[in-house]
């Protein structure tokens, strides 16, 4: 297990549950929901596998960042659709924060002439 | 609030493992079908459409586990009896116990792509100390996969998990005396392998550390009720000096009796078996 593999995967995490949480400040939805609309609104640059999404679900909901709440849609099926808590709602702003104090650091660096 | 939800979750994890169990599956089998529903209407047919969508899953079992891995209390706790198979205490200083399944090791591992590169231009990095071990099962000797585990280093908890093989590590361990233990009540069983009762340091010539065969004792713990296990005796060379200092001696009390069910109901945040705190060695035979 190599550091920079370990790192790699944490960063990934990360910015996944930033997304997730963002995307269901918005509206409850369920996982494949999730996904599409993290694709839509990146563009097609995060196409989220299902590998990373279902595990990074139950992480938020375990966290108690958003909650799982089963539902059937119209083919009787039952769907298991998750919303942002209230938790998650302060998670979610102190993330942001982090986000962005990331990304302004990283920009500066990029800037320099 | 995120501490009561992940109770319920640690619970339902816990005691509702079938329930659990069936809702991640009804939520990947309807994603699977939503997913292989999309395919057959670009005119794929529908046996090849799910096909083709479980192929790039790497099938339903594969994110199932991946999604176990991320669930506090998903480990096999039907099975009572488990050893913790740890370092109880251990030190920094270099002191290695290379022996079975806990490995303890000293910081001057050279990484193989540093050493095979011309010293000069890429001086050797260390490899950062680790602590790593096993959790296996008391009766059968199976790993136990997904168990939480704490370092303990007062005041500080660090937290990490087994992996499918039960195998667990922690980098960058603290550099005086700290305990392991595991995260939830449920493991809190920290029996020291027998394979520990005689271990060397890797450089004889430097510190050394000793764990001496150990008595079984019963002593009682704060919540009044006994509990049986056995009293070590640690001793060692540090840096050139006898440790435990001569005239004083190093006990640490270590019981290898699972923890039932009921324990989780009274989990309290940070409370856990730290058996330096919570056992008083009073009641030692």
């Amino acid at each position: 297990m190599s550091g920079i593999r370990t790192q790699k995967i944490e960063l990934l995490r990360g910015t996944l549950d930033l997304m997730i949480l963002r995307i269901l400040e918005l509206q409850p939805l369920h996982g494949i929901a999730i996904a599409d609309r993290i694709r839509q609104s990146t563009k097609g640059a995060f196409h989220i596998q299902a590998g990373s999404l279902f595990p990074a679900l139950h992480r938020l909901e375990q966290e108690g960042w958003i909650a799982g709440e089963w539902t059937t849609n119209e083919k009787d099926r039952r769907i298991k659709s998750y919303r942002l808590t209230a938790a998650g709602r302060k998670q979610l702003s102190a993330e942001k924060r982090t986000w962005e104090r990331v990304v302004a650091a990283v920009t500066q660096v990029l800037d320099l002439s | 609030m995120p501490f009561l939800s992940k109770m319920i979750s640690f619970w339902k994890n816990l005691f509702r493992r079938q329930q659990v169990e069936a809702d991640l599956n009804d939520e990947l089998q309807a994603y699977v079908e939503e997913m292989a529903e999309r395919r057959s209407q670009a005119g794929v047919a529908p046996e090849a459409a799910r096909e083709a969508v479980l192929q790039e899953l790497g099938g339903i079992e594969r994110i199932k586990d991946l999604v176990r891995q991320q669930r506090i209390g998903f480990g096999d706790y039907r099975r009572a009896a488990v050893i913790v198979v740890v370092a109880l205490i251990a030190f920094v200083s270099g002191a290695s116990t290379a022996v079975g399944v806990v490995r303890w090791h000293a910081a001057a591992t050279v990484e193989q792509s540093s050493a095979s590169a011309p010293p000069k231009t890429a001086p050797a990095r260390e490899r950062p100390p680790v602590l790593e071990g096993r959790v296996v099962d008391d009766a059968t000797g199976e790993p136990i996969p997904y168990v939480e585990i704490g370092l303990h280093e007062t005041p500080i908890r660090r937290f990490t998990y087994t992996d499918d093989m039960g195998h667990f590590v922690f980098t960058n361990p603290p550099s005086h005396f700290y305990s392991l233990e595991s995260g939830t009540q449920r493991w809190a069983i920290t029996h020291v392998s027998p394979l520990l009762s005689s271990c060397a340091s890797s450089d004889p010539d430097k510190d050394f550390f000793e764990f001496q065969p150990s008595k079984a004792v019963s002593v009682k713990a704060k919540d009044g009720q006994p509990r049986e296990g056995e009293l070590v005796v640690f001793h060692g060379v540090i840096k050139g000096k006898p440790y435990p200092p001569p005239g004083q001696e190093f006990r640490r009390f270590r019981y290898s009796q699972s923890v039932v069910e009921l324990r989780a109901v009274n989990l309290a945040p940070g409370k856990m078996a730290d058996l330096g705190t919570e056992f008083t060695a009073g009641g030692a035979k």
